[in-house]
């Protein structure tokens, strides 16, 4: 990378790309409503900061596919990232690195 | 979506449960994610006497009590186990994390529990989203003598399904390097070991003994016996995605095995009362199976079905169920009080 000036810039290591991913169906049966949201694959990547909370990056992503934060699981290999403070350092993630997010599950039985 | 989410707080947990008056002991109302993890202190007194009220919610839901082996347990996972709700992932996940720390070493060396987002993640949206915990813990993670997984079908109920080995070479496996879902305290000696010992994996030998990979799937469902123990259609399902999952995986880390086959079989467990109770029954029988693996194996086979629900009872230690929850909730609530009494020493 070079600056129209000719010298050299280091590329910003402070930086990584993380892809946040999200692909589900999911019946939310309440006792008057019962809704079907479902959403298409959905990836995207963000140029992030090593050391800062992944939450406010989470937010973001939520905000983008319109989707409410709390009813989303993010997983990073296969562990959930719910701490306000995990950063990207934290979790060792790396350049292209991408979390999972998926919706969260419950159950009781299949009785009312 | 916050109105649903509180209809239906109101209706399986929190309306059916007595709530103190403690509007007002959760600092600011809004805050979002960031800034609440400062008032840890303010839920973490509230859980003795009694919590805030319904309208408070929605402060406390996301709010981390305590966290465990990197398993944020948050007020409103608390709440369920607390008023008899149905468990959330975060519960099985930390209880089943429980019982690993709890297993003995020869246990250890031949189960591997996996958390429920895996199987879940991997049927939503497929082998990429499990690949790279696949290349970090290598294929041990899948190939052990018994591997555990918590299932859970359309958002309504909780199983567990036991994958066992019967034929082909990894029927011969005895163990390995230790590799479970969860950090065991021995994992914690030789994560190198184990990380070296997913590098050298055998690929390319395609002698398979000449007998194709079997596994048995044993599907453990506190609500089997109004099917008379038969599989249905959604037990099928999950067999059929557990195979798919096997060989996924198989292709990628056991390349001389070929084809897994994967056989689904009904086993007799204890029946749950009540509607809420199947998430505390998967750890239940997930805590007994690991004391004793080799028994359970026996009984899971042909030769020890067939028993009668007396039988099916004893054997699975149902007296120990009822008091599941509270066993639970007690962890949680050390592990609060220990972290509040690291807090008061450090200020």
């Amino acid at each position: 990378m070079s600056t129209p000036s000719g010298e050299d810039v280091k590329p910003d290591t402070s930086k990584i790309r993380i892809g946040v991913q999200f692909n589900g169906q999911y019946m939310h049966s309440s006792v008057s409503t019962p809704l079907l949201f479902s959403y298409d694959w959905t990836e995207v990547f963000f140029l992030y900061k090593k050391t800062k909370p992944l939450a406010k990056l989470l937010i973001m992503f939520c905000e983008r596919i319109k989707v409410d934060r709390k009813n989303i699981r993010f997983n990073y290999e296969g562990v959930n990232i719910s701490r306000e403070e995990t950063t990207a350092e934290d979790l060792e993630m790396e350049d292209g690195d991408v979390i999972d997010g998926q919706l969260w599950q419950e159950g009781g039985s299949f009785e009312r | 979506m916050r109105g649903i989410w509180e209809e239906k707080v109101a209706v399986r947990w929190v309306g059916e449960t007595k709530w103190g008056n403690g509007a007002g002991a959760f600092g600011e109302p809004e805050g979002g994610l960031g800034g609440e993890a400062s008032r840890h202190g303010d839920w973490a007194g509230a859980l003795g006497n009694g919590g805030g009220g319904i309208a408070q919610r929605g402060r406390w839901e996301t709010v981390n009590i305590v966290t465990y082996d990197r398993i944020n347990i948050s007020g409103q996972d608390f709440a369920r186990l607390e008023h008899n709700g149905w468990l959330n992932d975060v519960m099985l996940d930390f209880g089943l994390a429980l019982w690993v720390r709890e297993m003995r070493p020869e246990v250890a060396r031949e189960v591997s529990v996996l958390n429920p987002y895996i199987f879940r993640g991997f049927v939503d949206s497929g082998y990429d989203m499990i690949s790279r915990l696949v290349k970090k813990k290598g294929g041990d993670l899948f190939f052990k003598k018994f591997t555990l997984i918590p299932v859970n079908v359309d958002n309504m109920h909780w199983l567990l399904a036991i994958v066992h080995p019967v034929g082909g070479k990894w029927a011969e496996v005895g163990g390995g390097a230790g590799a479970s879902g969860y950090t065991t305290p021995e994992d914690e000696d030789d994560e190198m070991a184990s990380l070296f010992g997913a590098i050298v994996e055998d690929e390319g030998d395609v002698d398979n003994g000449g007998e194709m990979h079997r596994a048995h799937v044993y599907i453990l469902d506190s609500l089997c016996e109004q099917l008379g123990f038969q599989l249905s259609n959604t037990h099928q399902d999950v067999v059929t995605h557990i195979e798919e999952l096997l060989n996924r995986v198989a292709r990628e880390r056991r390349r001389g095995w070929g084809l897994i086959e994967a056989i689904g079989k009904a086993v007799r467990v204890p029946r749950q009362v009540g509607g809420n109770d199947c998430g505390v029954w998967v750890l239940h029988l997930a805590r007994v199976f690991l004391r004793n693996p080799a028994k359970f194996c026996y009984l899971m086979t042909a030769d020890g079905r067939g028993t009668s629900a007396e039988d099916a009872g004893r054997d699975w230690q149902a007296e120990e169920f009822t008091n599941l929850r509270g066993i639970l909730l007690e962890r949680i609530e050390d592990m609060v009080a220990a972290r509040e009494r690291e807090e008061a020493g450090r200020a």
